[in-house]
């Protein structure tokens, strides 16, 4: 079945080896899973000093291959990101904005993220936020934080553009299941939904399939995982379709 | 074939609906058999709970016989624990036993089940994990798992969870042959399986869930490994069957 990733990456992680980091490697899994199109964003830019100069390699590495569409990382803690992001619109062709607040140090209520929303509400560009990018009980050198649920409940509150929380657990996509409802511009990806043995069929029974998109954090995590909740699920052929591929071409205008 | 080596029941409750989706995933996924240990009583379970686990494992294989086996579960720490355990290797579907954490794994106190399950050539399953965060109170970790190894080097071990952090897991018991490693749970990491298999080979790596818990992801992770198709068998089934004797009777 045809699948849009809304959630991979290219570049260098610090911490690990990454074994399938290149953009050649990314093209293999798309071929191989038969994924029609992935929107990605650098490792590169989330633990540079400047994003902006992971996010140049990244448009080098992809250009001209229109499977990918690129996602922006910025850091609203670092100045300048205003200038940089018209740049990406305008030569980049952005989808999407990807913000780690956990890895950056700051909180969802701190003014230059909010600065950051209300500059996307202008271009209506969805905003992606990593909840984690590893486990916490894995990670080597750097403790990270958390984020407060109740922050991202707010802000879907309060905000008119697409949110969309990357790497939740299956217990805190069900916690927000109010707002996972279709009518809220919220919206969840898989790579994250590992407890359980039917977690999407559990899910299913509060959550939207409006509101499941098919992420997979690749190459940090296994594809399949994120892929495999979806298709084995014991659910109508419909909510798959809209889960692996039509909610994506809605949320990011594909 | 697929036979899951790692899995769990948590209460008397035989019926619950955790229960009833374990058996039925492994009918949809075509899992054939399935290894489990019943953990009551908590971290560290009294002598009362170690006997009303093991009675209801029996139970629940008696209820899928064709699909279910056990792994006698026990608490170091027992005086009584080689008794318990010779009394439920009496039923031939027992086919190894469970160590979680009540005890480091290296702890004298686990010497007789040792002992014990040599002679019976039955594997030990001991619970790893090694956290930055949430290390928990006499939890093994790898480094355990490799002292008591070379100390029985004729017992057959398996590790969980590919000792929670592979990376801390792995190298530990690498120079133990007669430690294969499990890949149930949570460690969700794209290259755990294939950093495995560079460290130990494909036949020291067996296919585990920790259903109730997890289950797709851990499929994913073999289906995903940049592994042959006979590497796969291995770890989906075939060292299994080398490795639990009473499997194959």
């Amino acid at each position: 079945m045809k699948k849009i990733d809304i959630n991979t990456f290219t570049g260098h992680w610090p911490f690990r080896k990454v074994y399938h980091q290149s953009p050649d490697s990314i093209r293999a899994y798309m071929e191989r899973d038969e994924v029609e199109q992935s929107l990605i964003s650098s490792f590169d830019s989330i633990f540079y000093n400047d994003a902006f100069e992971g996010d140049e390699d990244l448009h080098a590495a992809i250009a001209g291959d229109r499977r990918f569409r690129m996602v922006m990382t910025v850091n609203p803690k670092v100045p300048g990101w205003q200038k940089d992001l018209e740049y990406e619109c305008e030569h980049y062709n952005i989808c999407a904005v990807k913000v780690y607040p956990t890895y950056h140090n700051y909180l969802l209520k701190d003014p230059d993220f909010l600065e950051l929303v209300s500059v996307l509400e202008k271009k209506k560009l969805p905003l992606m936020i990593a909840l984690r990018l590893e486990d916490p009980r894995f990670v080597y050198l750097w403790s990270v934080g958390t984020i407060d649920l109740n922050t991202i409940r707010v802000l879907v509150g309060e905000t008119t553009i697409p949110i969309i929380m990357l790497h939740g657990l299956t217990a805190e996509v069900q916690a927000l299941a109010p707002i996972l409802d279709g009518k809220h511009n919220f919206y969840v990806d898989t790579c994250g939904l590992r407890y359980g043995v039917f977690p999407v069929e559990t899910l299913r029974k509060t959550v939207s399939a409006d509101s499941i998109l098919y992420g997979s954090s690749y190459p940090l995590l296994c594809a399949k995982a994120a892929s495999y909740v979806i298709e084995r699920a014991d659910i109508p052929e419909e909510e798959k379709e809209k889960m692996l591929y039509q909610n994506a071409e809605r949320v990011f205008n594909l | 074939m697929m036979i899951d080596a790692h899995a769990h029941i948590w209460g008397p409750d035989l019926d619950s609906k955790a229960n009833r989706d374990m058996i039925e995933a492994c009918r949809r996924y075509g899992i054939d058999k399935i290894l489990i240990s019943a953990l009551f009583g908590g971290y560290g379970p009294d002598e009362e709970n170690i006997e009303l686990a093991n009675t209801y494992l029996a139970k629940f294989i008696d209820q899928y016989p064709d699909l279910v086996r056990g792994m006698v579960y026990l608490n170091p720490h027992h005086k009584n624990s080689v008794d318990v355990m010779k009394k439920y290797l009496e039923n031939p579907k027992m086919v190894g036993i469970k160590l979680w954490i009540a005890a480091y794994a290296d702890e004298p106190c686990v010497n007789p089940i040792m002992e014990e399950a040599i002679q019976q050539d039955v594997p030990v399953l001991f619970h790893t994990w090694h956290k930055r965060v949430g290390q928990l109170e006499h939890e093994p970790d790898a480094t355990h798992v490799a002292v008591i190894a070379k100390r029985y080097p004729e017992a057959k071990i398996q590790m969980a969870h590919l000792g929670g952090n592979y990376y801390h897991g792995i190298k530990a018991i690498r120079d133990c042959p007669n430690v294969w490693v499990d890949i149930s749970g949570t460690p969700d990491e794209r290259d755990a399986v294939d950093y495995t298999l560079k460290q130990l080979g494909s036949e020291r790596i067996l296919f585990g869930t920790d259903m109730p818990g997890v289950l797709l992801n851990c499929v994913a992770q073999i289906d995903e490994a940049d592994a042959t198709e006979e590497e796969k068998k291995n770890m989906f089934y075939q060292n299994a069957l080398r490795l639990f004797r009473r499997l194959s009777e």
